[in-house]
């Protein structure tokens, strides 16, 4: 008996591993890289203002909305796509104009850049940050000139294409390549003159909480300021990103729920063996007065302390594999490059963190282990009640 | 005195294939309360069966059979595990104890199943383990006791709730001789002792002839059916139980 019941906790143990570390990595993957986003590409809001008055400046909104509850920075802010170009490479990129103080004094801008080369300074009228990999296309380094080749639509003319001379300030990283390689920075004065359209001003705002419900009434307050006025929050601005994030992870869960059903197969198969060898015993309890519903019940039982161990352990073996997953990875790529004599890499940085990020929830690891508990116990329903309609008088015949 | 036991008309048969097979018919005895009754006959004539249905473990065809004033044969299946819990007392060939068990937690199963709180199950069945000598085996388990340590364990676990009726299938079957009359003696003063009704089906004569009443079941005939299902014996004229029994194949049937 006890050998069923090992094989069965085993295997549901298991089973529930990948449940665990998918989950808890997919949620850090995927907060890792939508923080990116929200920090340093578009913002916790982005506000257009409608077309202003002679009266009206962008930066009486600015302050307007610095002054609100809950905003912690509001900055004008230009965004431009332009071709990149220096006598090493070139590429296309997403530009982004933003005043010299944001690195300084945005901790969300400042946590997720991390400068390899020169510094983060905007000071210097045609200073461009561009990213590591970027940096690596072109074949720049800090002080080096790229050209930026921006197009614009001239009123009566045809699309004007414009190259501008900067000087590569700094070298950064935020982790994400994806996000890296599209994206460069330079000033505001700059943004203004190459990307902003004087009827349309935007506005990054900064919230003290991006995930709390605070970022709507902020946006609902912003809209409130003048008629026109428009504000976007993130989720709207990455709607596609989070939503392709949210199927795949939904997705990856999925699978790995499958997983653990099939593992609770396995439990089921060895609660009928533990049934057959167990027919005796329970003809002797219905004997004794036991009822159907009795005996069904230690079935029951047994099937919950069985989910209750399988998840003891899964959840256990679950975090310490989703806590050393870069380790495990990086020890994994080792031993298949020792063995197949390459560079083979297990996950292509390009699309994904560097370094995978672990997001540890005890609610949605409480729900992991009740899952595997649930599912065990439902698969011991059916040898449960097997075990319950035995009739003793036909094991006593046989014996 | 009051009958713990009357069987009325009980009819029990199986099929085989096409043919039906006839294992009781018409059957007819009680039992008065504190009496020993002995069921004696040849292998595969209906003892077991026959104790089976008086035990609630298997099912007769017809009949009715009054145990304690009530007809346990109308008996829904709470009333019927109530009935085997606290009603009766089984005592089976092989010991069945649960070998995963010490010798007291398995006197202490059939409390535990009506209910009753550990403690007071413990304290039952240490009692009980006293009364069968076994108290020094309390932390047993059965792979570590003899053949009749192990059914005597059996024996206690039969009494813990207390029962009015014991029912005894061969409990000697598998001993040797020595076992066996120590068993056999514990058994018949237990029930005295405790004023027990006591049905315990034996091969073996010289214990069926210390029961108050003996009864034979037989089978044969030319059909292979049952010619005969049942006699009887009054061990002794002072006897109080009162048996009666009948079969239809017998004219008249016998009483």
């Amino acid at each position: 008996m006890f050998r069923h019941i090992r094989g069965a906790v085993i295997g549901a143990a298991i089973s529930l591993i990948p449940l665990v570390v998918v989950l808890e990595i997919a949620d850090g993957m995927i907060k890792g890289i939508v923080d990116r986003y929200v920090e340093i590409s578009s913002f916790h809001l982005q506000v257009r203002l409608p077309v202003l008055t002679d009266k009206e400046s962008p930066e009486e909104f600015v302050e307007k909305i610095r002054s609100m509850e809950n905003v912690r920075m509001a900055f004008p802010y230009t965004e431009g796509n332009g071709i990149l170009y220096s006598s090493g490479g070139r590429t296309g990129i997403t530009v982004r104009g933003i005043p010299d103080n944001v690195y300084s004094q945005d901790e969300g801008f400042s946590r997720y850049i991390s400068v390899s080369e020169g510094e983060f300074s905007l000071s210097e009228k045609d200073s461009i940050i561009i990213s590591r990999e970027t940096a690596a296309l072109l074949k720049v380094g800090c002080g080096d000139t790229v050209k930026l080749l921006t197009a614009k639509q001239v009123p009566g003319r045809q699309m004007l294409l414009r190259p501008t001379k900067f000087t590569v300030r700094g070298i950064y990283t935020s982790g994400y390549q994806e996000l890296d390689m599209l994206s460069a920075f330079i000033t505001s004065e700059y943004g203004e003159k190459l990307f902003a359209d004087p009827d349309r001003r935007m506005i990054a705002v900064k919230t003290d909480n991006a995930y709390s419900s605070s970022l709507y009434t902020v946006a609902s307050d912003i809209r409130h300021l003048s008629i026109g006025t428009r504000a976007y929050t993130w989720e709207a601005l990455n709607d596609t990103l989070v939503t392709t994030m949210g199927t795949t992870r939904k997705f990856l869960i999925f699978i790995m729920i499958l997983i653990l059903g099939v593992a609770s197969i396995n439990i089921s198969s060895s609660m009928i063996m533990i049934v057959i060898s167990k027919k005796q015993d329970i003809a002797v309890l219905k004997s004794m007065g036991a009822s159907d519903s009795d005996i069904s019940a230690i079935f029951i039982l047994q099937g919950f302390f069985i989910g209750a161990a399988a998840a003891f352990i899964g959840l256990a073996l679950g975090i310490f594999a989703a806590l050393n997953i870069n380790e495990i990875i990086d020890m994994l790529e080792s031993v298949l490059n020792m063995l197949l004599q390459r560079d083979f890499r297990l996950s292509e940085t390009g699309y994904y963190l560097e370094r995978i990020p672990v997001e540890l929830s005890l609610p949605k690891l409480a729900g992991c282990g009740a899952l595997a508990i649930l599912f065990s116990v439902v698969a011991s329903w059916l040898p449960a009640r097997h075990a319950g309609r035995i009739r003793p008088v036909e094991i006593f015949r046989k014996h | 005195m009051m009958n713990i036991l009357e069987l009325r008309n009980l009819c029990k048969s199986y099929k085989n294939g096409d043919e039906r097979l006839e294992i009781i018919r018409d059957m007819n005895f009680s039992l008065e309360a504190g009496k020993r009754m002995c069921i004696t006959g040849a292998s595969g004539c209906g003892k077991s069966t026959l104790l089976n249905i008086i035990g609630s473990l298997d099912t007769c065809d017809s009949g009715e059979i009054i145990v304690d004033g009530q007809d346990m044969t109308k008996f829904d299946s709470a009333q019927l595990c109530s009935y085997r819990n606290h009603t009766i007392g089984f005592i089976f060939q092989f010991h069945y104890l649960l070998r995963e068990l010490t010798a007291l937690e398995n006197v202490m199963i059939p409390a535990l199943v009506a209910g009753v709180a550990r403690k007071e199950a413990q304290a039952k069945a240490e009692e009980l383990l006293n009364s069968v000598n076994m108290e020094h085996r309390s932390h047993y388990y059965p792979s570590k006791l003899s053949g009749g340590e192990r059914q005597r364990i059996a024996v206690a676990r039969a009494l813990v709730n207390d029962p009015v009726l014991l029912l005894a299938d061969e409990p000697t079957g598998n001993l040797d001789e020595y076992n066996s009359e120590i068993v056999e003696n514990l058994l018949f003063q237990i029930a005295e002792e405790r004023n027990k009704s006591l049905i315990l089906v034996t091969h073996d004569r010289q214990i069926a002839s210390h029961g108050d009443a003996r009864v034979k079941l037989e089978k044969g005939g030319a059909s292979f059916l049952w010619v005969r299902n049942f006699l009887f014996f009054m061990l002794s004229e002072l006897s109080s139980a009162e048996i009666q029994a009948g079969c239809s194949d017998i004219s008249g049937g016998l009483s």
